[in-house]
C-alpha cells in the first residue's frame, strides 16, 4: 500500500505550488507579471507625471522619488494643501480672472457699445472684426468705402478704451487661453489643472457664442475649478446653474408655453409704442428676440441710442417678454446625452421633454444687474413630471434640482463618467474591469471624483506596460509638456495658443457641446502632425513669442558637450532615454551632418536671442519665422497688434531668451517632434 | 459640321457674347452631349458667414412689396443705362449690380440660383445656425461631424489622396470635421516642415523618424504626411498662374480660391474644397447698389468668376456651391440695415449645373407671407440642395447617412444638377 495515492500526491503537489505562487508573487509567474508591472520605478513616476500632470520638468522625477509615489498621489489629490503662490503671481496681469460677470461686461465692453456711447455710426465690418470670435474675425472684410471716417471712428474708440482702462472682449479669450497655458506649465497642483481641462471639455461650451464671451471666464473659474475633485453631483449642479451653460444651451430662455408674462410698466407709453412699431415688426408678444439670445448684439440698441439692456427695455432681447415662448430642449438633451447618462444611457425623448420642463425658469439676470443665475418662477412649467420613471413634483426650482440628483446618482452615469476617466488616464480602449471598479466606487461614495481617481492611480491597469506611453498627447498637452520638459518659461501669449489651434485644438473654441474627443484619431492626421513638428522646431529655436526655453536649464552643460553627447542629453532630458533604435539613428545622423564647428554660435541666433526682451509678449523680435504675425490683415497679426495696443501684458516678466545654437536646437526640436514625444 | 460660334448661338439660343473664349465644354453641353465622363467630380463649397441678404443678392423686383419694405436700401429694378440698376434675370428676379460677373455665367446656363432656401430651424443665432448648416442637422447640437465629412465617408473607394478634402481656413471648418481625413491650410506654401535655415535636412530627419512602424497609426500618419508634402512639392501647384485672364481679388478669400484652383490643376485628387467669406452681417448702413453690402458682393462674385474663368474647361466636373446660415429681415431697420432673418438664396455654378434659372418657389413678400411677420419664408430646405449636389454630381448614394435624421427625397430635388 502506498503512503500517498498518486491522486493525493498530485493534489498535494498542486496545492503546494499554488500556495507557493500565492505566497511568493514576485518572480513566481514571471510571464504574466512582466506584462503587468514591469515598469521600473522611474517609468512609473514618469507615467504618473505624464498622466496625472502635464509631464515632468527637469528634476521632477527625483522630487517624486524622494517622497514616494503614494505620497505624491495623495498630495495631488488634495491640491488645497499644495502651495501655489508663485503660479498665482504669474496671473496677476489677467484682470478678468477674478471678476464676476457684471464687472467683466463693464470692463470689457464691445466696440459697438462704445460707438453707441460716443454716438458714432459704426460700419459693420469694423464692428465684426472686433466683435466676432476669432474663427469669424478673419472673415470680416475690411470695409472699403469711407475709410477715413472708419479710421477716425476706430481711433475714437481706442481712445475711449485707453482713457478708461477698458479692453475689448477679445482680450477675454486671450486671458483665458494664457492662464490655461501658464497654469498647466507652472502649477504645482498638476492634477487639478488636468482635471480642470478634463471637466471643461466634458461640460464643453464655446467661448464665441454671443454672451458666452463674457461669461466663460466665470464658468471656468467658479463652476469648474472649485469642483474638479469633489462630488460629481456638485460639479453637475454648478454647471447647470452657470450663466455660461444656461446661455450656451439656451435654457435661460426656455419657458413654459403657458407662462403668464408679468406686466411691465411703460409698455403703453407712446415712445415705447413707436419703437415697437419699428420696422422690425409690430406685436411685441410675437416678437422674436433679435438674435435669439445673443445679448451682446446691440441690434435694438442701435436704434435706441443710450437705452440700457435692462429687462424693462421693450426692445431688449433680455426682456423676458421678447423671448420666444416655449420650451427649449437643448440643455435637457445634452445634460443626459453628454454630461451624465451618455447617448445609450437609457433615456427617451419623453424624458428629454420632461427634463426640459423641469429646468424651465433656470435663467440669468441682466448683465447690467449682476449677470448671475436666477430662477424665474413665471417661466417655470408647473405640474408633475416623470423622469426616468421617477415622479417629480417638488415645485419651483426644486424640480430641476431633483433631476440633477436623479441623474447624478444613476448607475449609467457612474459607468459613463468612469469610462471617460479611464479613457483619459489609462487607454483609448478603457479596460472594462477597471471601469467597473471605478463605477463601483462612484456608486459607493456618491460620485466622489477624488476616490475614483485614487482607484485609477493605484490600479494595476494604470501601471501596465500596455498603458505606458500609450496615449497620444492632445495639442495642448504636447505644447505644455514640451515647455515643461525643456524647463521653459512662458507668459501664455498668442503664439503658443495659435500653435495649439493649428495643431487642431483651438482652446475654448470647440463649437459643439460634445467637447474634443479623447482619442488618438482626433489628433493624428496629416495636417496637424506637420504642425506638431513645426511647433517642436519653433519652440526649441525660441521662435514662439512669449515662450522661451533655455538649453542650459534643460540640459546643463550642453553648450560645451561633445557632439554625440548632445543627442544623448536631448533624449535623456525629454524622453528618459527611451527612444527606438530608429529614432536614435536618425538623431545621430542629424547631429553629425548638421553641426558646424563646435563652439561657434550662429551670429543670427545671437541676434534673435537678444532681440526678445523679458516682456515676452510685447517684444518686437527679430525672430525670422513668425508666419502668422507678419502678414497684414492676418488674424494673428491683428490679434498681436491689438494685444499690444490695449496694453495686454502680463505683469510678470520672463527672462529673455538666451542665444540658441541652431544645431542643438534642431536636435531638441527633432526629439520634441519625434513619435515618442507625441505620446504620454 | 463644324461647330461655329454662330451655329452654336442659333441652335442653343444661349448668349455667350461676354465670354471671350467659351470653354469647349460649354459647347458640348449646349449640344446636349454628356460631360460626365470619367472625371472625378469636385465640389467647392463657399460659406458666406454672417447671414447674407438674399433679396439684395437676387432682387425680387417683380414683387411689389420689396421696394416698399426698403425705402432707402432697395436695389433699383433693371432699367436701361442706369449703372446702379440690378441686372434682369427672368423678368421677376435681377442680380445685384455688383454680382455682374455672374450674369454671363447665368446667361450661358451654368449658374443656377435657388431662392427662399435655408434651414427650417428658427434660430437667429449666427453660431447655432452655422453649426446646423455645417453639421447638416438643423436643430441638433450634438452632431460632432460635418456633412461634407460624412459625404467623404459615405463615398469611399480606392486609394484616397491626402488632398481629397482641403479647407482653406485656419482651423478645420465644421463642415469637414469628422473621421474622414481632411486638411486645413491657409497657404499652400506653408504646408510642410518649416524650420528656417537648413530646412530640408530637418524635414528629411523627421521623415526618417516616422518611416518605420507602419502598423502604428502615428507612424502611418507620419508617413502619409510626408508623402503628402512631397506630392505637393512635386505637383508644385504654385506654378499654375491664373489662366484665361482670370484675376482674383487680393484678399484672403480671393487667394483661397486661387489656391483651390491651383490644387485642382495639380491633379492631386482634390474632391472637396471649402472656404468662407465674412462681412455679411449688415445691421447698419447696408447700402443698396453701393455701400457695405455692395462691396462684399463685388469681392464675392469676382472671386468666384475668376475661379470659374481660371479653371476653364475643368469646370466640366466642378460645382461651386455657396451657402449662408440665414438671410435678413425684409424691412429695413432704423439704421439703414437689416437684422437676422430666415431664408436666403444660394448659387450653384459649373458644368454639371442646369443654370440660367432661379429655382425654388417664391413665397412672396407681403406682410402675411413673411416668416414671423418679418423674414423671407423658406420654401426649400438647404439639405435638399446639398443632397442633390451630393447625389447627382458627386455620386453619393446613401444620402441619409450624410444627413442623419433626414431622408432626402429625389422627388424634392430642384433639378439644378444634370442627372
Amino acid at each position: 500500500m502506498k503512503l500517498f495515492s498518486t491522486r493525493a500526491a498530485f493534489a498535494l503537489l498542486i496545492s503546494v505550488s499554488v500556495a507557493a505562487s500565492v505566497a511568493v508573487p514576485a518572480g513566481a509567474d514571471t510571464k504574466t507579471k512582466s506584462k503587468k508591472s514591469a515598469l521600473t520605478e522611474d517609468q512609473k513616476i514618469i507615467h504618473l507625471l505624464n498622466r496625472a500632470g502635464f509631464g515632468p520638468r527637469p528634476g521632477d522625477v527625483e522630487r517624486v522619488k524622494a517622497i514616494g509615489i503614494d505620497k505624491y498621489i495623495d498630495q495631488q489629490l488634495h491640491p488645497e494643501r499644495i502651495g501655489d503662490a508663485a503660479t498665482e503671481a504669474r496671473l496677476r496681469g489677467f484682470a478678468s480672472l477674478k471678476m464676476d460677470i457684471a464687472q467683466i461686461y463693464d470692463k470689457y465692453p464691445a466696440p459697438n457699445q462704445i460707438a453707441r456711447e460716443l454716438g458714432l455710426r459704426m460700419p459693420n465690418a469694423a464692428n465684426q472684426q472686433a466683435n466676432t470670435p476669432p474663427d469669424e474675425a478673419s472673415m470680416a472684410a475690411p470695409a472699403q468705402p469711407d475709410q477715413a471716417a472708419q479710421r477716425e471712428n476706430r481711433q475714437k474708440i481706442f481712445a475711449y478704451y485707453a482713457e478708461r482702462g477698458l479692453r475689448p472682449p477679445q482680450m477675454l479669450l486671450q486671458e483665458l487661453q494664457a492662464q490655461k497655458v501658464i497654469r498647466a506649465v507652472y502649477s504645482e497642483r498638476q492634477l487639478q489643472e488636468v482635471m480642470t481641462d478634463f471637466w471643461f471639455n466634458h461640460f464643453n461650451i464655446f467661448w464665441g457664442k454671443g454672451a458666452d464671451r463674457w461669461m466663460t471666464t466665470d464658468y471656468e473659474m467658479n463652476a469648474i475649478r472649485p469642483n474638479t475633485l469633489g462630488k460629481f453631483e456638485d460639479l453637475l449642479l454648478a454647471t447647470a446653474k452657470s450663466p455660461a451653460m444656461l446661455f450656451y444651451l439656451d435654457n435661460f430662455q426656455s419657458m413654459s408655453p403657458n407662462a403668464e408674462l408679468p406686466r411691465r410698466r411703460g409698455m403703453n407709453r407712446p415712445a415705447a409704442r413707436r419703437r415697437n412699431q419699428g420696422l422690425i415688426g409690430g406685436n411685441l408678444r410675437n416678437r422674436q428676440p433679435e438674435s435669439n439670445g445673443e445679448m451682446d448684439r446691440d441690434d435694438e440698441q442701435m436704434k435706441n441710442q443710450r437705452q440700457p439692456q435692462s429687462a424693462n427695455n421693450p426692445q431688449s432681447p433680455n426682456n423676458p417678454l421678447n423671448r420666444k415662448r416655449g420650451i427649449n430642449e437643448n440643455y435637457a438633451r445634452e445634460i443626459m446625452e453628454l454630461h451624465t447618462l451618455g447617448v445609450d444611457g437609457g433615456y427617451t425623448q419623453k424624458d428629454v421633454q420632461e427634463v426640459a420642463r423641469a429646468f424651465t425658469g433656470w435663467s440669468i439676470q441682466q448683465p447690467r444687474q449682476n449677470g448671475k443665475f436666477v430662477f424665474r418662477e413665471f417661466m417655470h412649467d408647473k405640474g408633475e413630471k416623470t423622469v426616468l420613471g421617477q415622479k417629480i413634483d417638488a415645485g419651483g426650482m426644486k424640480d430641476g434640482e431633483m433631476v440633477i440628483a436623479i441623474l447624478a446618482r444613476h448607475p449609467n452615469t457612474a459607468k459613463f463618467i468612469s469610462t471617460k476617466l479611464v479613457r483619459r488616464f489609462v487607454s483609448d480602449n478603457p479596460p472594462q474591469a477597471l471601469v467597473a471598479r471605478v463605477a463601483g466606487v462612484y456608486m459607493k461614495t456618491g460620485g466622489d471624483i477624488r476616490e475614483m481617481l485614487r482607484t485609477i492611480f493605484t490600479s494595476e491597469e494604470f501601471y501596465s506596460k500596455e498603458a505606458y506611453r500609450a496615449k497620444i498627447k492632445s495639442p495642448f498637452e504636447l505644447a505644455v509638456s514640451a515647455v515643461r520638459a525643456m524647463g521653459g518659461e512662458t507668459v501664455g501669449g498668442l503664439q503658443i495658443s495659435q500653435f495649439i489651434a493649428k495643431m487642431g485644438q483651438p482652446l475654448y473654441l470647440y463649437q459643439p457641446p460634445t467637447g474634443y474627443p479623447d482619442r488618438a484619431e482626433q489628433w493624428v492626421n496629416t495636417g496637424s502632425l506637420l504642425e506638431r513638428l513645426n511647433f517642436g522646431l519653433a519652440l526649441s529655436a525660441n521662435r514662439v513669442r512669449g515662450t522661451t526655453v533655455d538649453m542650459k536649464r534643460a540640459a546643463p552643460g550642453i553648450e560645451s558637450a561633445a557632439t554625440d553627447r548632445v543627442m544623448e542629453r536631448a533624449i535623456a532630458v525629454l524622453l528618459n532615454g527611451e527612444v527606438s533604435k530608429q529614432t536614435r539613428a536618425v538623431l545621430d545622423r542629424q547631429i553629425k551632418e548638421g553641426v558646424p564647428v563646435k563652439g561657434e554660435l550662429d551670429k543670427a541666433a545671437i541676434n534673435r536671442g537678444e532681440a526678445m526682451d523679458g516682456a515676452g509678449m510685447i517684444a518686437e523680435g527679430g525672430s525670422p519665422a513668425r508666419p502668422s504675425a507678419a502678414r497684414p490683415g492676418d488674424r494673428a497679426g491683428r490679434g498681436q497688434r491689438r494685444a499690444e495696443r490695449y496694453g495686454f501684458a502680463n505683469q510678470v516678466r520672463i527672462p529673455p531668451a538666451p542665444p540658441v545654437d541652431p544645431e542643438v536646437a534642431k536636435v531638441f526640436g527633432l526629439v520634441l517632434g519625434s513619435p515618442e514625444f507625441q505620446r504620454r | 459640321m463644324a461647330v461655329t460660334r454662330r451655329f452654336f448661338l442659333k441652335s442653343s439660343g444661349l448668349a455667350l457674347a461676354s465670354f471671350a473664349a467659351a470653354p469647349s465644354f460649354l459647347q458640348r453641353v449646349a449640344m446636349g452631349q454628356s460631360v460626365a465622363g470619367k472625371d472625378r467630380p469636385i465640389i467647392i463649397a463657399i460659406f458666406q458667414r454672417g447671414a447674407a441678404d438674399g433679396v439684395s443678392m437676387v432682387v425680387p423686383f417683380g414683387d411689389r412689396s420689396y421696394a416698399a419694405a426698403r425705402p432707402q436700401i432697395a436695389v433699383p429694378e433693371p432699367r436701361g443705362g442706369n449703372a446702379d440698376a440690378s441686372l434682369d434675370l427672368d423678368g421677376f428676379f435681377a442680380l445685384h449690380p455688383q454680382l455682374a460677373p455672374f450674369k454671363p455665367i447665368y446667361a450661358a446656363g451654368h449658374l443656377a440660383i435657388v431662392h427662399a432656401v435655408g434651414s427650417p430651424d428658427n434660430t437667429r443665432s449666427h453660431f447655432d445656425a452655422q453649426d446646423y448648416m455645417e453639421s447638416g442637422t438643423p436643430g441638433t447640437k450634438s452632431t460632432s461631424d460635418g456633412w461634407l465629412n460624412r459625404y467623404l465617408l459615405a463615398k469611399k473607394g480606392g486609394k484616397q489622396s491626402p488632398f481629397r478634402a482641403v479647407a482653406f481656413s485656419a482651423t478645420m471648418p465644421r463642415s469637414l470635421m469628422g473621421n474622414a481625413p481632411a486638411i486645413a491650410m491657409t497657404n499652400i506654401a506653408d504646408f510642410g516642415v518649416r524650420s528656417g535655415q537648413g530646412g530640408s535636412q530637418v524635414a528629411q530627419s523627421f521623415e526618417a523618424l516616422y518611416a518605420e512602424g507602419a502598423t502604428d497609426m502615428l507612424y502611418g500618419t507620419g508617413k502619409e504626411a510626408f508623402e503628402a508634402v512631397k506630392m505637393l512639392k512635386r505637383a508644385n501647384p504654385q506654378q499654375y498662374r491664373a489662366a484665361n485672364g482670370a484675376s482674383y481679388p487680393r484678399t484672403p478669400y480671393g487667394q483661397a480660391l486661387l489656391q483651390i484652383a491651383q490644387l485642382i490643376k495639380s491633379d492631386l485628387g482634390l474632391e472637396v474644397a471649402f472656404t468662407d467669406i465674412g462681412g455679411w452681417d449688415t445691421h447698419a448702413n447696408q447700402g443698396a447698389s453701393r455701400g457695405q453690402l455692395a462691396n462684399r458682393l463685388r469681392e464675392f462674385s469676382s472671386g468666384i468668376a475668376a475661379l470659374y474663368q481660371d479653371l476653364g474647361d475643368r469646370m466640366r466636373n466642378v460645382v461651386i456651391l455657396t451657402m449662408t446660415e440665414f438671410g435678413r429681415t425684409i424691412r429695413q431697420n432704423g439704421s439703414g440695415g437689416t437684422d437676422h432673418g430666415h431664408a436666403s438664396c444660394l448659387f450653384a455654378l459649373g458644368g454639371p449645373v442646369k443654370g440660367g434659372k432661379v429655382y425654388g418657389k417664391w413665397p412672396g413678400l407681403a406682410s402675411d407671407q413673411l416668416y414671423d411677420g418679418r423674414d423671407l419664408a423658406l420654401t426649400t430646405d438647404f439639405r435638399d440642395v446639398f443632397a442633390e449636389v451630393a447625389a447627382r454630381h458627386m455620386g453619393a448614394t446613401n444620402l441619409s447617412a450624410i444627413f442623419p435624421g433626414y431622408k432626402p427625397d429625389p422627388a424634392n430635388f430642384k433639378g439644378l444638377i444634370r442627372g
